[in-house]
């Protein structure tokens, strides 16, 4: 099944044909440079590692942002200082915890700055204002310091809070 | 499943991303729950850094404060654990000192209602902590202030060199503050070592105010006794009208040539 005009196909790990509009795939950088070189796709495109739930998500976020402005270079002080989140993407990051990982995995993979930072911040918001312990429960992390490690560290950490 | 550490990890990249939203507090806390997450940061504390950095209040006085402890210096970018652990603290020990003084001052000063015009606080009372800018002003004058507790005579006198003649006016409101500053303890030693630093202020301010607006130094913190401010008047933002009059020397003979605002005021705003 091959691309006509402007939409694509993307095929995802999961062997699952989807079509996206080219201007909505080129959110993503890595099928941007590639269209770039290739000039005209006319095959399918494979997204290895992305099963199709999570590429549907990905193109859902891609189609509400493509008229975002491109992302700006690497100038860490223009970069939003907050960890705030639109509306539209709080509700898109409303996914459970594994779905949440997947995405900005994808995002990571293809090279999508905007919802990869919206995955972190998301992930940010989960983290912030839990102690260590809660960070563990809430992210299933398992403890691997030796006993003498872990005391270290918490000497550390209480003796920055001023403890 | 992907978890942060085990048999199907998230890549490292990633990861950085995560700890370059959190806050300093919040990255300490994640970097404590596994290894993986420890090495990380320690790994790449430099490149985190750059993001983390945003969020320290006053980072670029909280970074002299941290290379006059002899911590990390100023324009090195080879951060570490160590000195995230000590700007954490030192943020912590400023944030104690704010509780403290908006516990002690903030909801005591009487703001004379003839100086003042009911835009500010928009016809409101005035609130009863310290709102954003003064803590700013606060968190900068007292990381300033606690570097000055810090250096030898020479050091300090290069240091007023540096600063702007309105922070030279908050810094000196520091002397009063009446809590421990920095690693300061109770002991005639700290009078003492309070009254030299409020001398050398005094006389580096009536130097520099004669020297930029040939006339002599006009107190502002004195103007605080009608306003029952214990002694803090710079940093309150009812009292910037009046304070920048001051510092700019606003009644200055138009004839003579005129003062750069950027050289007595500022060169950034108190929302930095």
């Amino acid at each position: 099944m091959a691309a006509s005009g402007n939409l694509l196909t993307f095929v995802s790990a999961d062997n699952v044909h989807i079509e996206v509009e080219r201007d909505v795939a080129e959110r993503s950088l890595l099928i941007k440079n590639m269209l770039e070189d290739l000039g005209e796709a006319t095959e399918d495109i494979p997204i290895p590692n992305v099963n199709e739930p999570v590429l549907r998500k990905v193109i859902e976020w891609c189609r509400h942002h493509k008229n975002d402005p491109p992302a700006s270079t690497e100038d860490e002080d223009s970069r939003r200082k907050t960890t705030d989140i639109d509306e539209w993407d709080q509700k898109f990051t409303q996914v459970d915890q594994e779905m949440l990982f997947e995405i900005i995995l994808a995002a990571n993979y293809l090279d999508i700055k905007g919802l990869l930072d919206v995955g972190c911040k998301t992930v940010a918001n989960m983290i912030k204002g839990k102690s260590p312990e809660e960070i563990r429960k809430t992210f299933n992390i398992q403890n691997d310091f030796t006993p003498e490690e872990e005391d270290q560290i918490r000497r550390e950490n209480e003796w920055a809070e001023d403890r | 499943m992907h978890t942060f550490s085990g048999p199907n990890p998230i890549p490292t990249e990633v990861i950085i991303n995560i700890f370059g939203e959190l806050s300093l507090p919040d990255a300490l806390h994640l970097a404590a729950t596994c290894r993986r997450l420890r090495q990380v940061l320690s790994e790449h504390t430099p490149t985190i850094y750059k993001r983390l950095r945003r969020k320290i209040p006053c980072e670029r006085y909280a970074r002299v404060l941290l290379a006059d402890q002899g911590g990390l210096a100023l324009y090195s970018s080879s951060v570490t654990i160590r000195d995230l652990l000590r700007l954490r603290r030192n943020s912590r020990m400023v944030e104690k000192a704010i509780e403290l003084f908006d516990r002690d001052i903030t909801p005591n000063i009487r703001i004379p209602l003839t100086s003042i015009d009911d835009e500010f606080y928009g016809g409101k009372p005035r609130p009863l902590h310290l709102l954003p800018s003064e803590r700013h002003r606060f968190t900068r004058s007292y990381y300033q202030f606690w570097s000055l507790l810090l250096l030898d005579r020479p050091s300090r006198q290069q240091r007023y060199q540096r600063m702007l003649l309105k922070h030279l006016y908050m810094v000196y409101e520091m002397v009063d503050l009446n809590q421990l500053i920095g690693d300061e303890l109770v002991s005639s030693f700290a009078d003492e070592k309070r009254c030299e630093l409020s001398q050398e202020l005094t006389d580096y301010l009536h130097y520099l105010y004669y020297d930029i607006h040939g006339v002599d130094y006009i107190n502002f913190s004195g103007h605080s006794i009608s306003m029952r401010t214990r002694g803090h008047a710079a940093i309150w933002d009812h009292c910037q009208p009046d304070f920048k009059k001051i510092v700019c020397y606003q009644w200055r003979d138009p004839e003579k040539k005129p003062v750069k605002e950027e050289e007595v005021w500022e060169h950034t705003t108190d929302e930095e």
